[in-house]
């Protein structure tokens, strides 16, 4: 395979595309301003893929490529707003109030995303076992009794997802 | 996929946490994992990746008083927010309508799935066993076969699933959300819906275990055809029409409602494809070629009366032609 610098051809998929790109996200958002920075994103998510210099040369159909890209980039993007705001909301509506300092609830947050990412292909019912589980802590017979099923059968929603979970951390 | 471990080693480490997570202090579990983790060095490093996510998510609730609690309400809300906001954008950009409806699960399955086709694509995969896999339109699979066992995850849409004729001893079984469906020398079709599973059986047998009923197993044969949840499955039903058609791009049906069949085109369409309750109950037969979606529908109001509107490309609505003199 002939070795084409990667710059370079970011920059022919830049030039050639950038403008399509920017149409493209403004149409998925209400904000123009966005659009741009998401543009920029996904740009950059092409160039720091390992193997960039590979995928890049191996692209055929260039805005498809870049719209799977993007879609992937306003999907985070669009995850990040909701738990954000979530956040905000759930701390403000605890009776006592929930002092944290502003690097605390950006590491938070970060975690929070981390977390809901892991669990975005789980079923509901998985989803809500690890939760009880691993997060809140519960034993499996309290989430039997709250959820009504089997302790076997927690404790296997349970082990699946840690599955799942350990399959997408890495190591 | 960013792991460098099997899946079998994966799950058993997580079986060891969701057992020892309970364990009490005197178990003789600890020593049996004690046992287990010097067996293999890809037993520690799996190990290893447990308790590092297991110390990152407990952080959370070191990090804040109750901090459970706000990580669990704080997911929910977002998620359900996000849901919202989902369905309020496919209403509003109609012309981007299909990308958006189905684009956040869509692409989720496919940043993930081993083998995917996007809307009105078809896929034939050849396994290392000499199995065959078609996948239908905007279908999403991950394949998982070790020493033990052949998988085939299918995360989203349909596949028809023939195992090969050899002497494969290990077991090949199809995986849904709702159960699993196991392989007896077969040719069978398994399509996923979004709280049910269906599965046809063309040649010889299968076995489905619903996942919340490991003891029930349904036993399906050449001609059957089942839906199924996660609890149970329903009536077996014979098998009417070529459900498998669709391997050669086609859709033959016997008596459908108009509306059935306009549901089964849209699937291979992107956009959205709209009918009235009138044109909804006409009856239809026939053999139609799925590769042209758009000269079949103009085909069709040829035949039947009913008018196509065309608002946009991906948006198509169906109506009752109304009758003359009005």
């Amino acid at each position: 395979m002939p070795s084409v610098p990667v710059t370079h051809t970011v920059a022919n998929l830049y030039h050639d595309h950038h403008g399509w790109l920017l149409g493209f996200l403004t149409r998925r958002l209400d904000c123009p301003d966005n659009a741009a920075d998401l543009a920029q994103d996904t740009f950059l998510r092409i160039l720091v893929q390992p193997n960039a210099a590979a995928e890049i040369s191996a692209i055929r159909k260039p805005r498809n490529y870049l719209a799977t890209i993007a879609n992937r980039v306003v999907i985070d993007h669009l995850r990040r707003l909701s738990i954000e705001k979530a956040l905000l909301e759930t701390l403000a509506a605890r009776p006592e109030a929930v002092a944290l300092s502003p690097e605390a609830r950006e590491i938070m947050l970060e975690t929070l995303i981390e977390i809901d990412t892991l669990l975005d292909n789980m079923p509901e019912r998985t989803r809500q076992i690890f939760l009880l589980a691993q997060i809140s802590g519960l034993s499996y017979a309290e989430i039997s009794r709250q959820l009504r099923l089997s302790v076997t059968t927690v404790r296997k929603h349970f082990a699946r997802a840690m599955t799942a979970c350990l399959r997408l951390a890495g190591d | 996929m960013p792991t460098g471990l099997d899946q079998a080693t994966l799950q058993a480490a997580a079986e060891w946490h969701s057992e020892l997570r309970e364990a009490g202090a005197d178990s003789p579990l600890h020593a049996a994992h004690a046992d287990w983790l010097r067996r293999d060095p890809r037993h520690r490093r799996a190990w290893q990746r447990v308790e590092q996510l297991a110390a990152r998510l407990g952080d959370l609730s070191v990090r804040a008083d109750a901090g459970a609690d706000i990580t669990v309400l704080t997911l929910k809300k977002a998620r359900h927010a996000r849901r919202r906001a989902l369905k309020l954008t496919a209403l509003l950009l109609v012309t981007t309508a299909a990308a958006t409806a189905g684009l956040q699960s869509d692409l989720h399955h496919r940043a993930r799935a081993d083998h995917y086709t996007a809307t009105g694509e078809r896929q034939r995969l050849q396994l290392d066993d000499g199995s065959v896999l078609d996948l239908n339109t905007n279908t999403a699979i991950d394949i998982d076969f070790d020493q033990d066992r052949r998988r085939i995850y299918l995360r989203q849409g349909e596949i028809q699933a023939q195992t090969a004729h050899n002497q494969d001893a290990r077991p090949f079984s199809v995986i849904t959300r709702q159960g699993e469906i196991r392989a007896l020398g077969t040719r069978f079709l398994a399509r996923r819906e979004d709280d049910h599973s269906r599965v046809a059986v063309l040649e010889q047998a299968v076995e489905i275990t619903p996942a919340a009923a490991p003891g029930q197993t349904i036993r399906l044969k050449a001609g059957q055809q089942v839906r199924f949840n996660a609890a149970g499955a329903g009536p077996i039903q014979p098998v009417t029409g070529r459900p498998a058609a669709w391997t050669r791009d086609q859709l033959i049906i016997h008596d459908w409602s108009l509306g059935e069949f306009l549901d089964e085109l849209a699937r291979y369409r992107r956009g959205v494809l709209r009918y009235d309750e009138a044109s909804a109950a006409l009856r239809i037969s026939g053999v139609f070629h799925l590769k042209n979606t758009d000269a079949l529908l103009d085909n069709l109001a040829v035949t039947l009366p009913i008018k196509i509107h065309r608002f946009s490309p991906y948006w198509v609505q169906v109506e009752m032609a109304r009758p003359k003199g009005r």
